[in-house]
This record gives structure tokens, C-alpha cells and sequence, in this order.
């Protein structure tokens, strides 16, 4: 029982970090009808912005976690801008382009970087000990910053304005023209918080784990499987997907092995797939 | 037009340039004896400079640089501590190397076009491999064209009769590693119970699999072995189930340090008081910046010394490679692969041959003052024991320990014999 309690902590906790990772790549395919590939090389940078911000120049972490979530913004509006912009409705050439920064963003990662592993220490040390259960400060921290960015997040969408725009060019990018949307100026800000998500998600992996130039290889294919499984552009679908990741991750990891998990994940996405193609909260 | 001033220039061209008379001139000291021109001869490696790895590859690089300079120019190690002249000499010939890197990749695909492209356009007899996939990949070929070959690696695939021309260069080995360090940690740190976490591929299972026979032989008790995928970065959960056995020692037979780091961070995040070991020579730096130095206070590793050196070349080595590289990038773990390009120059000075053939049955046949090592004397050539040949440099082991922010030594083990 308690290796099952210890099971569902982590599962729930890396769950969190998962929907954060999810999210960004959600939202940017749910407007913009984009896939970006580059998505975990965004993290990677939010994660190298922490690292320098943070472990080298010894800004207070809050205040670096903002900034990284603010330069990343910023960058996705010039992204948008200077490079989808142009090719806005062309999901080949859209497909093409984020491939491409993918791999030049990780080379430059290398040449930028270096070659060594970095780390950063912990903003939030300390253990938490809950009768046999155990956790680090971090992990918990991490959690409940990814739960209030998802918060924060699901009230732009679903309570503001802003968010009636973003559904609204989800749904019918012409009738959002024509009721008086600006297309291009919401698929910046879509582009932009996405990146602003990831950067986040960098910034909390940076202090838990490593940072290298290929880090974001392996979250990016999670963000993947998340989206497909929670429905392409669906938010709840997402959180939901990712916190069942999390879990899976988790429980294979204890019960079966650490080697299984990953296979673990796939195949619950290829089940999902096979009996409902749209995904946990996709529509049909 | 063109044609006319083409001719007119080969004509000019043909033309004897004029001279000036000769004016007699004065006697003149006799000429100082000029330098012995040396044969330039390659040594190729099929490194990795590129990639996830690269840290790893690089550092290689960077030792063979220093190694090479040092042979050629008769310097600290070469020249002073093992008394040679610049260079080396085969037949009467003096030969100096020349390095040529390219990138493999750690990748068995680029390593079989790099290692043929130093085979057949550069026409190396001596290459050194990065890693026993690449080595593996390309062994044939390296085989039929006889080049006498250093593997850094530790797969027994990798040495053995069927690779006659193949010597390993690193030290850290599944099979004898085992030997030497578990019974120094039930005689120094009285462990009783140990689980052991590794990557799991074929050389994190057989570390596992000889220190767990080493384990139960000296009565500790194994109570789990846990395997996770290369590069992973999440153990909560291995290690929670580790630390609920509530082991006297986690010990990593086989991981990188970049894996290390993290296995020792959050193991101490999760509460875990116990001894930590890691089994291969490790990248403390690395370490350090992933766990920090209190969660590696009482971290012990293996096949790394560390300041004071007891021995010259172990200071001359460090001397230089942070002149180049700055201390940051020095971890006292280099050594562990440091000792190949000497050996292997001593062994063509032995054979006064460069055929493969014979370079091999010298190096294999040398012992006490003919071998290097940085780990200290008594290094002795071996394996024959376990791989049916002697091309492994068995050395002197070190265990080292972190403590106070800073890397001790704390253990210097002689060659365990008979291999």
C-alpha cells in the first residue's frame, strides 16, 4: 500500500508537468492548426534561460522563471511573425519549417552551449514526509506551479475574451474573420503563450533534472502522445491525457519496471487510438 | 588573341632566368647538425564529437592531443618522466604522430565510413575507437587490413583471440572491477545489504551481473537490481522502491555521470541516508552541478585520483590538461583512459616494428618498466584469464570519496593478479 500511495504522488506529480509540457503544443495546434515539432527545443531554451538566469547570475528563481516565460513570449510572437505568418494555412509547409527549427535549434544548442551537462541547484530543498510517503519540496512546487499556469490557462480559454477569440479561430478561422477577429494577431498570442508553456516546463525541468541541448527530444514526443490521446486541441482532453501518462509512467515503473514504461505509454496511446480515434475529449 | 598570349606566357615561363657571376666568397664555420627528420605516420580515431555523448568523446580528444604533443615533442611525460627523445623509432627510423579525429558519432553507421575513410584514404595502421558499437561495427574490416586497434570500451566482444590486432584502453572493467571493489567495501565500509540501479544495456547488466556474483560471494545481500533507460532522468520510482528495502549502499556499477548526478540527487530528496557508489570513474564536476556538494557528502567512486597526486606523471598530466582546458573541466576520472597512446608507442618501440602483427605480440608481452600507467606502477597486461588474451592494461585501482566540497583518494589498491 505504500509503494502503491508512493506510486500515485509521483505519477500525479510528473502528471502536472506533463499537462504544462501538453498544453502549449495543444493550444498552438487548436488555433493555428500547427504542429510544431520544435516544441521541446522551446523547453530547452526556457531550460538554458533558468540555467544562466538562475545558476549563474543568481537572479531569485521567481523572478527568472517570469523573465524565461517572458523572453520565450516574445519569441513566439516573432516567430509568428516573421516565419508562420507567411505560410499561414499551409500545414505541409508549416510541418516543414518546425521540423527544420527543431533540428537548427538543437545544433545551435550544441555549438551555443556546449557540450556538457548542466545543472542547476534547488530553489526548493527539502524533503516531505507524509506517513511512509515521501517527496522532495521540489517536485511539490513544480506541481502546484504547473496546476496554477494550466489555472491560469483554462480562464483565458474559457472565461475571457481573449479565450471566445482563441476558440472561436479553433473552430472557424473565417467566421472568426468576419465576426471581427483579428486572425493574426491571435495566432501570435496563441504562438507566443504556447512558448511562454514551454518555457515554463523548462524552467521546472531545469532545477528537477539535467540540462543538455537534446532534453527536449524526449518531452516533446510525451507532448505528442498527450495530445493525440486527450483529443487534438482539446484542453481538458490534454490535462486528462497527461495526468494519466503520469500515472501509467508511475505504476509501470514500480510494479513491472522502469525499462517498461515508455512502451507502457505507447501502448495506452495506441489503445486509445485504435477504440476511439478521437481521443479521450476529441470530437468525433 | 587569347591563344597568342597564351603561348607567349608558357614561352616566358620556359625561359632560363638570367644569372649573376659569382663573386668568391669567404670561408664559412662548419653547419651545426641539423634535426633528424622524423616519418609523420597517422593515428587515426573514430571519435565522438558530436551528439548527447560528446562531453565524453571530447575529453578523449582532448587527452589524445596532449598524449600525441607530448610523444612528438619529448615533453613532461614522455621526455622527463619516461626519459625518451622527441618521437619514437622503429628499424632505426624516427616517426613522430599525427593526430586525425573525425566524428563517429558513438554511431555504428558513421563509425564504419570514418573508420574506413582513415583505413583507406588515410591510410592508418593505428586507430582508436570510441566505444565498443562503433568498434564492433567496423571490426572486420579493421581485422583483414591489420591495424593495430585501441578500443575505449569494455564489451568482451571487443578483445579476445578473434580480434588479435585489439587492445581495450579503458580501464573500468565488468570483470575485474568487481574483484577488486566489493571486497574493499566489506572490508572499509562494512555494508551488509546493497541494491544496485544501472542503465540497462548490455554492459550495465554484466557490471551488475559480476558485482552481484562478487556481492553474494562475500555474504552482502543483493536486495534488488534495478534497470532504467539510457539517458532517463526520472528514478522516483526505482529508487522509492530501493530505498523501501532500505539497502546500507545504492551502488551504480555502470552509469555516466550525467545519470549519477541525478540517481544521487534524488535519492537524497527522497530521504535516503545510505551510502551511494558509483562503479566507473566519475565526472565530478558533472556531478556537483546536478546534485550539489551536500547530497555527495560520503559519494564514493572508483578509477579516479585526485590532488595531491602521489605520482609525477598523475601532476604533470593534471598540469596540463588544465593549462589547456581550465580546472573546470578537469575531473580526476581522466585517467581512467588516459594510458593507451603510451603504451602503444612503447610497444612499437619494443617490436622496433610497425606491423601489426608484431606490435601486438610486443605490447601483450610487456611488463613492469615497459608499461605505463597513470594509475601508478605494477600495471601488468591481462585478461588472458577471461578473454583468452592479454591485451587489457590491469592497473593499480583507486577508490576516491567526496566529503567537505571537496574529492578525496582514499584507497590505493595494487593490480589484483592472475588475470
Amino acid at each position: 500500500m505504500a509503494l502503491f500511495t508512493q506510486g500515485l504522488v509521483n505519477g500525479l506529480e510528473m502528471g502536472c508537468l506533463y499537462a504544462l509540457m501538453a498544453l502549449g503544443l495543444c493550444l498552438i495546434f487548436g488555433v493555428m492548426k500547427t504542429v510544431n515539432f520544435a516544441h521541446g527545443e522551446f523547453l530547452m531554451l526556457g531550460a538554458y534561460a533558468t540555467y544562466y538566469l538562475f545558476g549563474q547570475i543568481g537572479m531569485p528563481y521567481i523572478l527568472s522563471f517570469i523573465l524565461t516565460m517572458a523572453l520565450l513570449f516574445a519569441l513566439g510572437f516573432g516567430i509568428e511573425k516573421g516565419f508562420l505568418r507567411p505560410i499561414r494555412g499551409n500545414t505541409v509547409a508549416g510541418f516543414i519549417f518546425t521540423l527544420g527549427l527543431s533540428m537548427f535549434l538543437m545544433n545551435l544548442g550544441w555549438l551555443v552551449f556546449g557540450l556538457v551537462t548542466k545543472g542547476v541547484p534547488s530553489p526548493f530543498p527539502g524533503l516531505l514526509q507524509v506517513g511512509t510517503v515521501r517527496t522532495s519540496v521540489e517536485r511539490v512546487v513544480t506541481a502546484v506551479i504547473a496546476l496554477g499556469l494550466i489555472g491560469g490557462l483554462m480562464y483565458i480559454v474559457y472565461r475571457s475574451k481573449l479565450g471566445r477569440a482563441f476558440r472561436a479561430v479553433a473552430q472557424d478561422p473565417e467566421a472568426a474573420q468576419l465576426q471581427g477577429v483579428n486572425i493574426s494577431h491571435i495566432s501570435s498570442l496563441s504562438l507566443a503563450i504556447s512558448l511562454a508553456l514551454a518555457g515554463a516546463s523548462g524552467s521546472l525541468v531545469a532545477c528537477l533534472f539535467n540540462i543538455l541541448p537534446s532534453m527536449g527530444v524526449r518531452p516533446c514526443a510525451l507532448a505528442f502522445v498527450i495530445v493525440v490521446v486527450g483529443g487534438l486541441g482539446s484542453i481538458p482532453g490534454a490535462i486528462i491525457a497527461a495526468l494519466l501518462v503520469g500515472l501509467v509512467e508511475s505504476f509501470v515503473s514500480i510494479y513491472v519496471g522502469t525499462i517498461w514504461s515508455w512502451g507502457a505509454i505507447f501502448l495506452m496511446a495506441f489503445l486509445v487510438i485504435a477504440f476511439r480515434p478521437q481521443g479521450l475529449r476529441g470530437r468525433a | 588573341m587569347i591563344a597568342i598570349l597564351s603561348v607567349g606566357l608558357i614561352l616566358a615561363s620556359c625561359a632560363p632566368e638570367p644569372t649573376t657571376p659569382t663573386q668568391p666568397t669567404a670561408p664559412t664555420t662548419p653547419a651545426e647538425p641539423t634535426e633528424e627528420e622524423a616519418i609523420i605516420i597517422p593515428w587515426g580515431t573514430a571519435s565522438c564529437l558530436s551528439g548527447p555523448y560528446a562531453a565524453w568523446g571530447m575529453e578523449e580528444h582532448y587527452i589524445q592531443e596532449i598524449q600525441v604533443d607530448d610523444i612528438n615533442s619529448g615533453g613532461g611525460c614522455w621526455g622527463d618522466i619516461l626519459g625518451h627523445e622527441p618521437g619514437f623509432r622503429a628499424n632505426g627510423q624516427l616517426y613522430k604522430w599525427e593526430l586525425i579525429a573525425y566524428d563517429a558519432k558513438m554511431d555504428p553507421v558513421e563509425g564504419n565510413k570514418v573508420i574506413s575513410r582513415l583505413i583507406y584514404e588515410d591510410k592508418c595502421k593505428f586507430i582508436h575507437v570510441f566505444m565498443d558499437q562503433v568498434y564492433l561495427a567496423a571490426k572486420s574490416m579493421l581485422i583483414e587490413n591489420k591495424v593495430l586497434t585501441t578500443v575505449q570500451g569494455d564489451s568482451p566482444d571487443s578483445v579476445g583471440p578473434d580480434s588479435p590486432y585489439t587492445f581495450r584502453t579503458l580501464l573500468s572493467n565488468p570483470e575485474i572491477n568487481p574483484r577488486v571493489y566489493a571486497p574493499w567495501i566489506k572490508d572499509n565500509l562494512g555494508v551488509q545489504t546493497v541494491a544496485m540501479i544501472s542503465e540497462d544495456s548490455e554492459m550495465g547488466r554484466l557490471h551488475c551481473e559480476h558485482y552481484g556474483d562478487q556481492f553474494s560471494d562475500l555474504g552482502i545481500q543483493v536486495l534488488a537490481e534495478e534497470f532504467y533507460e539510457t539517458l532517463a532522468t526520472d528514478f522516483s520510482a526505482p529508487l522509492a522502491k530501493i530505498i523501501a528495502l532500505n539497502p546500507d549502499m545504492i551502488f551504480s556499477p555502470h552509469a555516466p555521470s550525467e545519470e549519477v548526478g541525478l540517481i544521487v540527487k534524488q535519492a537524497r530528496e527522497l530521504g535516503y541516508e545510505g551510502i551511494l557508489f558509483e562503479g566507473v570513474c566519475p565526472a565530478t564536476k558533472t556531478l556537483v552541478d546536478l546534485a550539489g556538494w551536500d547530497a555527495l557528502e560520503g559519494f564514493y567512486s572508483v578509477n579516479a585520483v585526485s590532488p595531491p597526486f602521489p605520482y609525477p606523471q598523475q601532476q604533470w598530466f593534471y598540469d596540463e590538461y588544465t593549462a589547456r582546458h581550465g580546472v573546470d573541466a578537469w575531473s580526476g576520472g581522466l585517467f581512467d583512459r588516459a594510458d593507451d597512446p603510451y603504451n602503444l608507442t612503447l610497444a612499437i618501440e619494443k617490436a622496433n616494428s610497425l606491423d601489426a602483427e608484431d606490435v601486438a605480440a610486443a605490447w601483450e608481452s610487456m611488463t613492469g618498466d615497459e608499461l605505463f600507467s597513470f594509475f601508478g606502477p605494477g600495471a601488468y597486461m591481462g585478461g588472458q584469464t577471461i578473454y583468452g588474451n592479454n591485451h587489457i592494461l590491469v592497473p593499480r585501482h583507486w577508490v576516491s570519496m567526496i566529503t567537505e566540497g571537496k574529492e578525496i583518494n582514499v584507497a590505493e589498491i595494487p593490480p589484483p593478479p592472475g588475470l
